[in-house]
């Protein structure tokens, strides 16, 4: 006795249900291809912005250093000073675009979902719970994405280890649909002449049944394009900065937002006039360097003052440049007793937030640019900019340029 | 042998372990009591988007095309039909809308102040604008265009009138 009748039940498992003639396994495979590049930029753009945050440094790792699959951790360098603004800008802009694509893949694909007859190998059952992680995980790392991007955290879990872990349950399913796949998208590349000229060569994707032609398969790709252009637009320019800042009308740092947004305010931090006041004191700190030193905002107005353009660059993918004035942070490390630092513990004054400390490395302490910004601008930084004193270096992510610093540990 | 047991070549089944390995591995981290208080939260968010895209908005975004199509078969006879005028706009802004819906639908308007220091615009205005922007360009494109094609042919023949919409 059969299980499984021969002929699929009526409705979306029947060959004739899905009726859009443009569907085709060439089609599907040039929308992949897309969606493969989007989704090789924003993997790679994804893991060196685990790197960036230096997690193998004091306190500054957030997904636990004694877990595995961190493979890609290194000495984050310090140059060239746009280095996380490009990778983290195209991290969240390419990844929202990547919606867009998506939709069109999966809208290339539905008919597989309900492939009539069921499985009948182990490994087309497998094949087939593959694919459900390979779309469970794109939707999963989209939509945490793109609402964390956009302020929004409608979850009870940790972000960062949920997304983190996240790209390798999606990373690892689209390497193995791609192996899977590569003779079928060499087989439609080759049979393409032979299907636009008679019509009829075997192909899951093509309807048997095929409706009225509304749209061209150029039509379909034109839209896709279009959409994904409109999202590149709509958020692009918080990245991009300049005149593109007003047109991205729907990213929370584009248009409105100002050419300086920030992404705590001094209220949010609990910070006080008491707490950055006359009282305020820089204290620089040296493990054999002698007793620490303890600095006014006079004092180090009268050390060596730095000018440089740097761009504070947010892991929600957004970015600004400014003219930054100050002490070099080498010159601060002199002065601590410890020339030849090679870690730096930086902490704020302020009582309240997660990254009220951050812990840099050689390449950051001493690089030319690094410095413990007083101004910004030609004007002392406003509170909300980290008044009296924040560190600002080359290619950091923006949370660990510390704001209302008061002490720096040097070791 | 094991082509006779999985029903592919032993490079298809190194593979698939080689993934269920690394996806166990992770599972196992991201529902970690501390990182995830309550999993079937987590859960949710793992499978959700893939049935809500799967059942709701496939289905619902096909079964407004195929209305759509059925509404305007006799349009479709005319030298530039209206559809994919209606179509490329409604996909643009229906895109921007799923995109941006956090900011859109104000999600948690207060982690927003916090962060910037003032109250979130209102981009629903903005995406309705936007909206508007794109149906009455793309209007306006078909408006011109039929005119002209009107001057050119006045009897224009093209697509098999009786056949069914497409899904």
């Amino acid at each position: 006795m059969r299980l499984i009748p021969e002929d699929p039940p009526p409705g979306p498992a029947r060959p004739g249900f899905w009726r859009s003639p443009v569907r085709s396994t060439w089609t599907t495979t040039l929308i992949g291809l897309v969606l493969l590049v989007a989704i090789v930029i924003v993997a790679v753009t994804g893991f060196l912005s685990h790197a960036a945050y230096q997690p193998d440094l004091g306190r500054n790792a957030l997904v636990p250093r004694d877990k595995d699959l961190q493979l890609l951790v290194f000495s984050w360098p310090s140059s060239p000073s746009w280095l996380y603004a490009l990778t983290q800008g195209l991290h969240v802009t390419v990844g929202l675009a990547m919606v867009p694509l998506l939709l069109f893949k999966l809208w290339s694909v539905i008919p597989r979902l309900f492939a009539w007859p069921p499985p009948a190998t182990p490994a087309e059952a497998v094949g087939k719970l593959a694919n459900g992680l390979l779309v469970g995980s794109a939707c999963f790392q989209l939509g945490t994405g793109l609402t964390n991007a956009q302020l929004f955290y409608p979850w009870h879990f940790n972000f960062v280890v949920a997304h983190y872990y996240g790209a390798w349950l999606f990373v690892a399913s689209v390497a193995l649909h791609v192996a899977v796949r590569v003779p079928t998208m060499r087989e439609a590349r080759r049979t393409r002449h032979d299907v636009l000229t008679l019509g009829a060569v075997d192909d899951p994707l093509r309807t048997p049944n095929p409706g009225r032609t509304t749209i061209s398969r150029r039509g379909v790709l034109g839209l896709m394009g279009a959409a994904t252009g409109a999202v590149v637009v709509g958020v692009g320019g918080q990245a991009a900065g300049g005149p593109f800042r007003k047109l991205a009308l729907f990213g929370p740092r584009g248009a409105g937002a100002g050419d300086f947004p920030v992404n705590k305010t001094a209220q949010v931090a609990r910070i006080t006039q008491e707490l950055v006041g006359e009282r305020w004191r820089l204290e620089l700190v040296a493990p054999g360097g002698g007793s620490p030193v303890s600095l006014t905002r006079d004092d180090l107005l009268a050390m060596a003052q730095h000018t440089h353009d740097l761009p504070i660059a947010c892991v929600e993918g957004w970015s600004s440049v400014q003219t930054w004035t100050g002490v070099r942070l080498a010159d601060l490390a002199r002065r601590a007793g410890l020339p030849d630092a090679a870690q730096v513990h930086v902490v704020s004054v302020q009582p309240a937030g997660a990254f009220k400390q951050t812990t840099l490395g050689h390449a950051q302490i001493h690089a030319d640019q690094a410095l413990l910004a007083l101004r910004v601008n030609g004007a002392d930084l406003s509170l909300d900019h980290g008044y009296p004193a924040r560190i600002i270096v080359p290619a950091l992510p923006g949370v660990h340029c510390t704001k209302w610093v008061g002490r720096l540990e040097f070791a | 042998m094991i082509r006779r047991l999985w029903g592919r070549g032993p490079l298809h089944l190194l593979g698939h372990l080689l993934v269920i390995a690394i996806a166990a591995y992770a599972l196992s981290v991201m529902f970690e009591e501390r990182f995830a208080p309550r999993p079937w939260n987590l859960i949710l968010w793992l499978v959700g988007g893939a049935v809500l895209h799967d059942l709701v908005l496939l289905p619902a975004y096909s079964v407004v095309n195929v209305v759509a199509v059925r509404l305007l078969g006799a349009d479709a006879q005319r030298a530039v039909p209206v559809l994919n005028y209606l179509r490329t706009p409604a996909v643009i802004a229906g895109v921007l809308l799923l995109v941006f819906s956090p900011r859109i639908f104000d999600g948690q308007p207060q982690n927003f102040e916090r962060a910037l220091g003032h109250p979130p615009p209102d981009y629903l205005e903005r995406w309705l604008w936007v909206t508007a922007a794109l149906f009455a360009a793309s209007a306006l494109l078909w408006a011109v265009r039929r005119v002209r094609a009107g001057r050119a042919t006045p009897d224009p023949s093209g697509a098999d009138p009786g056949a069914a919409p497409v899904r």
